[in-house]
């Protein structure tokens, strides 16, 4: 019995692959010539020696991906590109964040660093807020070294494909280390742009945080798209927090409708640690959300909300695996959707208790919501356990809008269409209250309400 | 807390109670499986041509086949070759009354606490006893004749009412099903065949127990029950083994199929040799079972207490065909030693307003690791679907497991759909609290089980909730780390 979550099936077909991946992996070692000799380039080389073996997902052969078709995406011819045309769009959504002035902003296009949009950062000492390519590069040898110590160490590559496609393409992102007991005043906020302006394009952005003991920070990734062909944004985030470092992480993906979008988080925790992540999925053809924190102290906690906002025919893939490793840690996750149209909700989350961790407390819920006769939820919430002094719970469910609550409304008064929208949004809202960013909160109520009325 | 620790030891270290071998000749065929093994076999039934016929076409779709490796389970590879294929005791008589019975199966049934005497007078019973592989003692045939009930060996419906098992048999689980679905129906040696006419309530519980006998003789049953618009009827399942060292195949196909107004309550009670403290030589127990609910309003309802075998794979499933049908699932099961189970249920939602229950609790103790695993699905059809589930586990040692897969797919808003699963450990408050209140820890266990176990327990015929507490006790009572 393995607790592998992606077990590729032994008398499997040959591997699903697409032919611009070998001709990324060259143009990609060549352009981080200089650095062929360093250490990243080994994880690299091995990291794309192991996607070549895995290829692609195949919803037919990996029960993890029993949902979700990558199969189309495979077959599209997708070019990496390192071109950075900043167009007003871009500049206008950029900063058109909530409360501009109070993160650090950075900026990417299709994975590339967008140095143009680069607003003077005001960073504390010690710590280092850079990019990944600015890490590689860096002069300062100790950083450096730190950098490479960290990379590719929680998002393993050994069963995940698309992991390891990742590390083996990465082409920029960023790299956050705050020493230990120092706080980051400020949150990091990261737009991520996937423009198709002239043909399907790929990226691969990366993120690497890392929490010296007692630390503290957050994080929003943002992710938005251009043009109009179709990108795909294959993204890794690794968390790396430490014993008593404290660690929020916020995803809010509103890419077009026809985008395909990957992205991954691992994180180790330590001992006393905390960890909160929220995902917010408003946009995707098919968008698959993977989380999977590891706690490898004991007295940790760990909190993960996700809300997918859906309609037409999106499709959005949450995969969460929770591993309590170690004893007395608290989970809760709590997964919700708002289907639509024809859209597509899947959910899959695994909560594994190892044998030591006795005094586990994990709670894990996952709730859709079906507003029309053609979208569709499966979902997958599973229980792994092998201590016995601990309370685990799931629970899951599926259904319309209550009709005598909607009853309640319409007999005071309120229109029916109003009334929906209220309990529509006050069943997002046990997502949005996680968000302890107050100005981000009202700014992700405002996408949920602009959303559901398209 | 080492009090409660020793009797863990003595209770999960309790010596399997029915472990004992009849000496009974055995007319078996010689281990192996080819075409030929499966003509012989259908020679020694005296079956039609078109059962041979039937039988060869699953065998040549399932050496097509291969076995499944999903399940949260682990065993070492099984030789199909090294296993007999057949074997029925030797006094092959149809007895008129028990007194003609060997008294040497009589006193196993003695031994096992099912006596058919007392089950004949005082349960009202009708027991069609499965010695191995052929039926050799049924009771109140007369009763079930006057209400046009047939009640009878599948082999014997076999040849006495073809029309009816060539409509039914695989109509349910085809011979293409799975791996274990197909090699039964190539092999199926015997098993239990109920017709319900129209309209027609079946005035017994109808019964069969089943026990492997004969050393190395995998036991491959086929139960197929049918009921006619209107009817309804409850049928009970109940098994034992005695103790042996080789692990024993054990692949069943129970096949239900309820019409309109219909009504099937099917309950089982599973005993089989769980294995030693190793996990030696324990059943394999690989089951299909499934219902369809053909018509309007018909309802099948599975109950299952497992507490045997050392590996189970096995999910009873209701296909809620007829609009207004129902489908229950109410499962007790228990590993404990080196036991391994993966079972639950599927309820696929076609009809309009079809309601399903899930309630499913799972005991682990030793090294036992217990799965639940289960689908419902809501098709675009089942308009107004409505599914409960609830997967409780409860922990009884550190070295043991409790999982759940469930599966929900739904593609109809009008569905409602719940899971909810917990899990945890005994209450060690609540043992603390009958202590002081002079209840023994094991009868304090042994009342959090039961309470635990309660809500199916319930769901069991009066004869079989009795057996099936004492089951519970037996395996589990005292279980706590």
């Amino acid at each position: 019995m393995t607790e592998q979550t992606q077990t590729q099936k032994t008398d499997m077909a040959p591997p699903l692959l697409a032919p611009w991946c070998q001709a990324h992996f060259d143009t990609q070692q060549s352009n981080l010539n200089g650095l062929s000799g360093g250490a990243f380039s080994a994880v690299r080389q091995e990291a794309f020696k192991k996607f070549l073996e895995l290829g692609f997902p195949q919803a037919h052969l990996l029960e993890d991906w029993k949902y979700t078709s990558l199969k189309e995406m495979a077959r599209t011819d997708f070019s990496m590109s390192s071109e950075i045309e900043v167009s007003s769009e871009l500049k206008k959504i950029f900063k058109d964040f909530t409360d501009f002035d109070a993160y650090h902003n950075f900026c990417f296009l299709n994975g590339s660093f967008v140095s143009e949009l680069n607003t003077e950062q005001e960073i504390p000492a010690g710590i280092t807020l850079c990019t990944i390519r600015e890490a590689l590069h860096s002069e300062d040898k100790e950083l450096k070294k730190r950098f490479e110590d960290s990379i590719g160490k929680v998002a393993v590559t050994d069963a995940n494909a698309l992991v390891a496609l990742n590390t083996g393409l990465l082409q920029d992102g960023i790299y956050l280390h705050v020493p230990k007991d120092t706080k980051l005043p400020k949150p990091v906020r990261i737009l991520f742009a996937a423009s198709g302006s002239k043909m399907a394009t790929v990226s691969f952005p990366r993120v690497l945080v890392v929490m010296e003991p007692g630390a503290s920070a957050s994080v929003v990734q943002e992710f938005c798209s251009l043009g109009t062909e179709v990108t795909f944004s294959n993204v890794v985030s690794e968390f790396i927090v430490s014993d008593n470092a404290k660690f929020e992480n916020t995803i809010i993906q509103e890419e077009g409708s026809d985008r395909y979008h990957f992205n991954h988080v691992a994180v180790q925790q330590g001992a006393t640690s905390y960890f909160k992540n929220a995902t917010f999925s408003f946009g995707g053809k098919i968008v698959r959300n993977e989380i999977a924190p590891t706690l490898n102290g004991s007295g940790s906690d760990t909190h993960m909300f996700g809300l997918s906002v859906l309609n037409g025919d999106q499709h959005v893939d949450n995969f969460t695996v929770l591993d309590h490793a170690v004893p007395s840690c608290e989970s809760n996750e709590q997964y919700k959707g708002i289907y639509d149209d024809k859209s597509k909700g899947v959910f899959s989350g695994t909560i594994i208790v190892r044998e030591d961790a006795q005094k586990t407390n994990a709670i894990q819920s996952n709730q859709g919501l079906l507003l029309s006769d053609t979208a569709s939820l499966s979902t997958k919430p599973q229980l792994k356990i092998w201590a016995d002094d601990v309370k685990c719970t799931h629970g899951a469910t599926v259904g319309q809008i209550d009709k005598d609550a909607l009853f309640y409304l319409q007999s005071r008064g309120i229109k029916k269409r109003e009334a929906m929208g209220l309990l529509i949004r006050a069943f997002a809202g046990d997502i949005t209250r996680e968000v302890s960013q107050e100005g981000l909160r009202s700014y992700l109520e405002d996408a949920i309400t602009e959303k559901l009325s398209q | 807390m080492s009090n409660d620790t020793e009797t863990l030891e003595q209770f999960t270290g309790k010596e399997y109670k029915y472990g004992f071998t009849t000496d009974i000749e055995a007319d078996s065929l010689p281990p192996g499986l080819s075409e030929d093994t499966i003509r012989q076999l259908s020679e020694i039934k005296q079956e039609p041509e078109y059962m041979l016929e039937w039988r060869l076409k699953a065998y040549r779709k399932w050496l097509t086949m291969k076995e499944p490796d999903w399940a949260f389970v682990d065993y070492p590879p099984i030789n199909y070759q090294g296993i007999s294929y057949y074997s029925a005791p030797k006094k092959e008589a149809q007895y008129q009354s028990l007194d003609e019975v060997d008294p040497k199966l009589l006193d196993t049934y003695n031994k096992l606490g099912i006596p058919l005497e007392e089950q004949k007078k005082l349960a009202g019973v009708a027991v069609d006893a499965v010695f191995d592989s052929v039926s050799i003692a049924t009771t109140y045939k007369d009763e079930l004749e006057k209400h046009g009930v047939i009640f009878c060996s599948i082999s014997e419906a076999v040849r006495k009412y073809p029309e009816l098992v060539k409509k039914y048999l695989g109509s349910v689980v085809p011979y293409t099903d799975n791996y274990f679905a197909t090699l039964n129906s190539a092999v199926f040696s015997d098993g239990t065949f109920v017709y319900i006419p129209k309209n027609v309530k079946c005035p017994l519980e109808l019964s069969t127990y089943f026990r492997i006998n004969a050393q190395n003789t995998g036991q491959f049953e086929r139960t197929l029950i049918i009921a006619d618009e209107g009817s309804s009827v409850s049928y009970l399942e109940g098994c034992t083994a005695p103790m042996r060292d080789e692990n024993q195949l054990h692949a069943a196909v129970v096949e239900l199929v309820a019409h309109r107004d219909a009504q099937i309550k099917y309950s089982t009670i599973q005993n089989w040799y769980p294995g030693d403290d190793e996990g030696k030589g324990g059943i394999y127990n690989f089951v299909t079972k499934r219902g369809l609910c053909e018509g309007e309003n018909s309802k099948i309802s599975w109950t299952q207490v497992e507490t045997g075998s050392s590996i189970t794979w096995k999910y009873p499933s209701c296909i809620l065909k007829g609009d207004h049908s129902v489908g229950e699932f109410y499962s007790v099961a228990l590993t404990n030693r080196k036991q391994q189970a993966d079972t639950g249920t599927k309820m696929i939602h076609i009809g309009k307003n079809t309601k399903s229950t899930i309630i499913s609790k799972g005991v682990s103790a030793g090294n036992g690791q217990n799965s639940y695993r289960g689908l419902v699905k809501v098709l675009k059809s089942a308009e107004g679907a409505r599914n409960f589930s609830q997967c409780d586990s409860m922990l009884m040692s550190d070295r043991c497991g409790a999982h759940t897969f469930p599966y929900i797919e739904v593609d109809n808003p009008t569905a409602q759909v719940e899971h909810e699963a917990t899990t945890s450990k005994i209450g060690e408050d609540q043992i603390f609290y009958c202590n002081q209140r002079g209840i023994s820890t094991e009868d304090a266990i042994g009342m959090i089980v039961h309470g635990f176990c309660k809500e199916v327990l319930n769901e069991l015929p009066m004869e079989f909730a009795l057996e099936a507490r004492q089951l519970l006790s037996i395996s589990l009572e005292g279980s706590v780390g």
